[in-house]
């Protein structure tokens, strides 16, 4: 084992990464926007460059509110079979498995397609908001950690492919009329899905901790 | 082309924050800067793993044998498991989306059964074959196990959209309660998975 490496690594450890997925020992790379560093060694992604402009993080998250308001206050779409016109918005699937006694799959859907993606956009927004104001409010690390952990459990975009194959399957036997929903929805799986990219949680961290110790000085 | 392995310098990143941090005696801590839990190696990774994995495997078969739902249309009313769906599907024309609930429904969970088991029984047996290609099959696996969710909605739409009393509805089927659980218990079982394992196993055997 290199022992007299360790000194040396331990002063420098500003300067290093470390691979998530194979444990190697790199030069921390410097990205600009947008860009991304992989692992020679496994390919795993070290870091992404993402976006620390709170310039552009921030009016995206508004958006992602609106739309998901929007989203979730209309009918998705509708449908007529044969005069009879059913209604059907994002809430009504987790409802009508949950009165067809389907309790746990009713709050599964419910949390994939509604309730994480709005902790989600909460969590940004309260950590951006107060930014753009040269503030911060508390819990920013919890809610931080929160909005990362739930990322893989928000499943709007694969709603949406469950949602045209539905249609798709229906299309035989009734008339299916979009509705206003289903614009905002898809407009919502764009803008969270740039968001997520753009949003790289250990650079907004950075970002915070830096106008922290700037008010400090 | 040497690399130098960071838990044999008793180093650890913060995956959350990027903070590089010294990691003694129990092997894990938490983060000085962010408070987020930092290991050498996931704690129990592989105990962990197992078990969900294990679970997963219970809850495939009767996800697979029993119905996920039955669509009551005037007179037929025929109970459909995944697999009967996708071969109606086929038989009404609809190829493309068979395809789609062929490859959500059948083929991914599937194979991410069988690439954790994989996974996991190479590192117990301290394999050291392709660990470039195991890390890679890893990532796919992790990246590709949520689409898997997608027969749940489209029952959940259908059974929202088809309720004419008598004359149409959607009664759900216990299996598709099985094969949610398949969906989350596999998602966990990677999740919880530490693929920094793959490239250990091979720095062993080297030394050896």
């Amino acid at each position: 084992m290199p022992k007299p490496l360790d000194p040396i690594i331990q002063q420098n450890k500003q300067n290093l990464a470390i691979c998530p997925d194979c444990d190697v020992i790199l030069l921390a790379p410097k990205l600009k926007t947008s860009e991304r560093a992989n692992c020679p060694r496994c390919d795993a992604v070290l870091d992404e460059g993402g976006c620390r402009n709170i310039n552009q993080l921030l009016p995206l998250t508004i958006t992602g509110i609106v739309l998901i308001i929007l989203a979730n206050s209309f009918p998705l779409l509708t449908m007529n079979a044969n005069g009879q016109l059913v209604d059907s918005s994002l809430f009504s699937a987790s409802v009508s498995l949950w009165t067809g006694d389907q309790k746990f799959l009713s709050i599964l859907v419910f949390l994939t397609t509604i309730l994480t993606p709005l902790i989600q956009l909460l969590a940004y927004a309260w950590l951006l908001i107060p930014m753009s104001f040269g503030k911060i409010w508390p819990f920013s690390d919890p809610i931080l950690r929160l909005s990362h952990h739930s990322a893989p459990w928000n499943m709007m975009e694969i709603f949406l492919l469950g949602f045209i194959i539905a249609v798709v399957k229906l299309g035989e036997d009734a008339l299916i009329i979009p509705g206003p929903s289903l614009y905002a929805f898809v407009g919502l799986i764009i803008v969270m899905t740039v968001l997520n990219i753009m949003f790289v949680p250990s650079h907004v961290r950075e970002e915070i901790h830096e106008r922290k110790q700037s008010w400090l000085t | 082309m040497a690399y130098l392995r960071a838990a044999d310098l008793l180093l650890a990143q913060c995956h959350f924050c990027h903070t590089i941090s010294k990691v003694d005696g129990s092997g894990e801590l938490f983060c000085p800067e962010c408070d987020h839990r930092v290991s050498l190696r996931n704690r129990k990774s592989l105990s962990r793993s197992w078990a969900w994995l294990l679970t997963a495997t219970v809850f495939y078969i009767p996800a697979n044998f029993l119905p996920v739902a039955t669509i009551a249309k005037l007179a037929s009313n025929q109970p459909d498991t995944i697999f009967s769906g996708v071969m109606r599907l086929l038989h009404e024309g609809m190829w493309p989306l068979a395809l789609i609930v062929f490859i959500a429904s059948i083929f991914v969970p599937l194979m991410k059964l069988i690439v954790l088991f994989w996974l996991l029984i190479s590192i117990n047996q301290h394999s050291n074959w392709r660990p470039e290609d195991r890390a890679l099959f890893y990532r796919v696996t992790e990246f590709v196990g949520r689409w898997s969710m997608v027969d749940i909605f489209v029952i959940a739409i259908l059974a929202a959209l088809i309720q004419f009393g008598e004359l149409a509805y959607v009664k759900v089927g216990v299996g598709s309660i099985a094969f949610a659980l398949v969906v989350i218990s596999t998602m966990l079982a990677a999740h919880n998975f530490d693929p920094r394992l793959i490239w250990d196993t091979c720095e062993t055997r080297k030394q050896q």
